[in-house]
């Protein structure tokens, strides 16, 4: 079956795509901050803040740093973006199309690097140290969650009976069989470090090195990042609910989902609010010791009940 | 029946042998003669190639060389590479000292690589096999005194698995014999010849059999550089000229070593996805992948580390063919391809580095992306590829060899998920290592350890090539169903059986590709619509308010990862890699030489010392053979 190439665009540009998905973000921002506001008894900003700072960043002029590389420097968020759209529009065909256009599990797992990629990469062009301290942060961050992410991605594969088209996964276990369960919680703890909130903002770390890889952002480039970095606030949850809880559900049913993302999404905003930020040596100890453990066993349980036919395992 | 077409085979080995005799013949000021019996030879030989594929099942000299569709594969893009290589040298080799040598030897290495591919009988294959480690370590010795120990260690390291060749090739002629003529020496020269014949699907059970698959692997792995006999290739790789470790290590000997360890999966051995032997290869190219990974993160000069990354992703080609099954194999093979694309290309890129500033040590270096800049956008190419970043070839061939993988796990066992899981780990380690170099060469502070005023891009022979090969990184990863088809998938299955897999309906590159685009595209529109990109304003880079001293205040790469090397049980590990516990080479070469200095007490001087351990040898050989007969 082939898909037209305008409707290809316009699934990209509108729904599931950019415009979908950038507005789901900004909302999921502005639920960030509300959140995070009640937390610390503070009132919150009001519903369309978010819309506001991006017009406003749009607005600014464009700095370029002396040291920096211009090319590579203006490119990155451009990739970035463009790679986190993809993913949107990838999960958001699984969830509400039924259908996966561009790829399969590993294909996402590997778009969903493209966001990081272009942080670190933006970092490191833009010629500053306390940029490139955070690059190299962000990288590390990679190498730590990638170990133990890898091992629920497998986890998943064997529990959706070694598939790696997405529509059957979402129609699959997802987390209820131990394994799947301990891989859910393995997944958690990682998309809190690939959305880099607290604890693991250890690249960004404002008080400590200015949001490192931002530091010499400005205006439209900067806004575009920050976009970026809204739309993961609606990828990530999505990516979670559509290998572990059965996706967003169809018709009515697509209520449950839109409350399974909420809760996600409030999940991770507590887990932010309530903990310290910890050094890089910390997180990556924890990634390759502990939770990579915890994912060792999900995916040594999924293997043993696939071998011995015990689906609960 | 002899036709035009059966001269092929036996013309691209001799064609290149005899051409380089010319090279050397011919005085070293005639520069364009020396470039044209080059061009001449590639041109033929490209022409041959092409020729072959229009009727690739073809049997010479009664089996001695045999083509068939992997084969003819091998050869073009062996061939391809040469001329690849062979622009680059053209730009830097051509005006060097010892430039009748070089071409020389680059033409034998050719026409040995031409016999090693289409030769079935053991002995011809041993010939040319053995001549291309000779021709390694002379064109690695070309690099001057800098590189003799390079070479040197490359010479008995390739040269020791020469050993385990023979060995291994005279425990498979054993088993080619057929049962009960081992009595009479006729019976055995009657038999010689079929038996000398390299395909004969032996199992791989009893001691000949186990004995002859460890060999004969070992040999592979010394090649293409897995381990445990890699050590040679990051030696090569850092101290040898850029044309040579983007040639050997970098492209010609992943494709040679893999083609051999292909053949032994499927031709010379027959093996059940069941067996130990599948257990073996996969452990083995799983440990690659990881080690040399690790080890390529903490290097501080940049071809060393690009040379600890060729032997990296040997692991996931040897991953790729221990599946056996059609989508791991083509995979494996895939990335042979991918990987000798982008690991030449990474290879000359930082030749034109080293050339255009002076140094390869990464500390030194920085800044020098808008300098160079067709240098660096092939660079980013190609590692953003040998990361496995989609839409590129890496990707492609990284994700089926885990789809192959995931499929032998589907038949049981557990132990696929190790694997798997240190394939993708090593890809995100793999990225993490060529940030470190693209931050320490071309993205972080302008570095103030050398003149960046002096540094310019290189001259068009050698920026050429590289843009060819990023440009083929990116066309092959978007269309990556043409390469699989045309060359790769009639060497596992059937063109019916590989179409239907419908790979095009899970990984739909190109649309990706063009949604990217796109979506890059109206960014660019966006900085044009609100006038971002006119006359930006130019600041000083802001370091918390304070004046910011490129001199003093700088991020180096090479200290990215010190979090890592310092953690609690690798810093041990790499302790001791630096004291070179890990190295065969380092280990052997002690063992031996302490042997030898038990030995070197005979040598006294005193001839009838020496007279004794004659006649002792002597008596010992006469009553051996007066024993066997």
């Amino acid at each position: 079956m082939a898909t037209d190439w305008y409707m290809y665009l316009l699934y990209f540009l509108i729904f599931p795509g950019f415009i979908f998905s950038l507005l789901v973000g900004l909302l999921a921002v502005w639920i960030d901050r509300k959140v995070t506001a009640r937390i610390q008894w503070r009132v919150g900003p009001p519903l369309l803040q978010p819309v506001y700072d991006l017009v406003k960043l749009i607005g600014k002029e464009v700095l370029l740093p002396v040291g920096a590389q211009p090319l590579v420097f203006l490119f990155a968020p451009l990739v970035g973006l463009a790679g986190a759209v993809l993913a949107a529009f990838l999960l958001g065909s699984v969830n509400f199309l039924q259908s996966s256009f561009v790829g399969d599990l590993i294909v996402l797992v590997y778009l969903l690097f493209l966001p990081s990629l272009a942080i670190i990469i933006g970092g490191s062009a833009s010629g500053n140290p306390i940029s490139a301290i955070g690059s190299s942060r962000e990288m590390k961050l990679i190498l730590a969650y990638e170990l133990p992410l890898a091992l629920a991605v497998i986890t998943v594969i064997i529990n959706a009976g070694f598939t790696l088209n997405l529509n059957n996964i979402v129609a699959g276990p997802g987390a209820a069989s131990v394994s799947g369960f301990l891989a859910l919680l393995v997944t958690l703890i990682c998309v809190q470090a690939k959305l880099a909130v607290v604890p693991f903002d250890i690249p960004e770390a404002e008080t400590e090195i200015m949001e490192g890889p931002l530091v010499e952002y400005s205006g439209l480039p900067l806004a575009i990042f920050k976009t970026m970095e809204a739309l993961l606030l609606y990828i990530l949850p999505l990516y979670v609910i559509t290998l572990f809880l059965g996706g967003l559900g169809e018709g009515w049913w697509m209520l449950l989902g839109v409350l399974k993302y909420v809760l996600l999404l409030v999940i991770i905003i507590l887990i932010k609010n309530t903990n310290p930020r910890l050094r890089i040596d910390q997180a990556v100890n924890f990634f390759w010791t502990k939770v990579t453990a915890l994912a060792l066993i999900a995916a040594g349980l999924a293997a043993l009940g696939e071998i011995y036919g015990v689906s609960w395992l | 029946m002899l036709n035009q077409l059966d001269l092929i085979m036996p013309l691209a080995i001799v064609l290149p042998l005899f051409t380089g005799i010319l090279a050397v013949i011919v005085p070293s000021r005639l520069k364009v003669i020396k470039e044209l019996i080059v061009v001449v030879t590639l041109v033929s030989l490209l022409i041959g190639a092409v020729g072959l594929a229009i009727a690739p099942n073809q049997e010479l000299l009664w089996g001695g060389l045999r083509s068939d569709g992997l084969a003819v594969f091998i050869f073009f893009f062996t061939v391809f590479f040469a001329a690849v290589n062979a622009i680059y040298a053209f730009g830097t080799e051509s005006e060097a000292e010892r430039s009748n040598e070089f071409f020389a030897y680059f033409l034998w290495t050719i026409g040995a690589a031409a016999g090693v591919i289409f030769s079935t009988n053991m002995i011809l294959f041993l010939s040319f096999w053995g001549f291309l480690g000779l021709t390694l370590y002379l064109m690695i010795g070309l690099a001057g005194p800098s590189a003799s120990a390079a070479a040197k260690k490359t010479m008995l390291i390739t040269g020791g698995a020469d050993a385990f060749l023979i060995l291994g090739l005279a425990m498979l002629f054993l088993l080619n014999l057929p049962g009960e003529s081992v009595d009479g020496l006729a019976a055995l020269m009657s038999n010689a010849g079929s038996a000398m014949d390299l395909w004969s699907q032996q199992p791989v059970s009893g001691t000949y059999g186990v004995l002859a698959f460890l060999l004969l692997s070992l040999t592979a792995f010394s090649k293409a550089g897995a381990l445990p006999l890699h050590t040679w290739v990051p030696d090569a790789g850092e101290k040898a000229k850029p044309t040579t470790a983007a040639f050997l290590p970098g492209s010609l000997d992943k494709l040679l070593g893999i083609y051999f360890l292909y053949r032994i999966c499927t031709e010379i051995f027959s093996f059940s996805a069941s067996s130990w032997a599948v257990i073996y290869l996969m452990a083995i190219g799983a440990l690659t992948i990881i080690s040399a990974v690790m080890l390529a993160l903490v290097q501080h000069n940049i071809r060393r580390l690009l040379g600890y990354h060729a032997v990296s992703q040997v692991g996931y080609m040897v991953l790729g063919l221990a599946t056996l099954n059609p989508i791991g194999m083509a995979g494996g093979l895939f990335h042979m391809l991918n990987n000798a694309i982008y690991k030449s290309a990474l290879f000359l890129c930082a030749g034109n580095v080293e050339d255009a500033a002076g140094t390869g040590e990464l500390e030194k270096l920085g800044g020098l992306g808008k300098l160079m800049p067709l240098t660096s956008i092939s660079m980013l190419i190609a590692a953003l590829a040998i990361s496995g970043i989609p839409p590129l070839n890496g990707f492609v061939s990284k994700w089926l060899v885990y789809r192959g993988l995931i499929e032998t796990g589907e038949a049981g066992g557990a132990l696929w998920i190790i694997w798997l899981l240190a394939a993708m780990f090593g890809s995100a380690l793999t990225l993490a290592s060529f940030i470190k170099v693209m931050h320490s060469v071309f993205w972080s502070t302008p570095s103030t350890r050398i003149n960046l005023e002096k540094i310019r891009e290189v001259n068009y022979f050698r920026t050429l090539p590289v843009l060819i090969l990023a440009g083929i990184c990116i066309v092959f990863g978007v269309a990556y169903t043409y390469p699989l088809y045309t060359f790769i998938a009639p060497a596992v299955a059937t063109l019916e059986e590989f179409v239907a897999l419908n790979l095009f309906a899970a990984w739909n590159a190109a649309v990706a590709a063009a949604l990217l685009v796109l979506a890059v595209v109206a960014g660019i529109f966006l900085y044009w619509l609100f006038d971002s990109l006119k006359d930006l304003r130019r600041v000083p880079t802001w370091v918390g308010g304070s004046v910011h001293d490129p001199e003093r205040a700088y991020f180096p790469g090479t200290e990215f990862y010190r979090t890592i090397d310092e953690m609690p049980l690798l810093n041990k590990i790499f302790s001791l890699q630096k004291k070179g516990y890990f190295d065969v080479y380092e280990l052997f070469s002690g063992l031996s030489l302490s042997i030898a200095s038990y030995f070197s007490n005979s040598h006294t001087g005193v001839l009838t010392t020496y007279v004794t351990w004659a006649l002792v040898g002597l008596i010992i050989y006469l009553f051996v053979f007066m024993g066997m007969w």
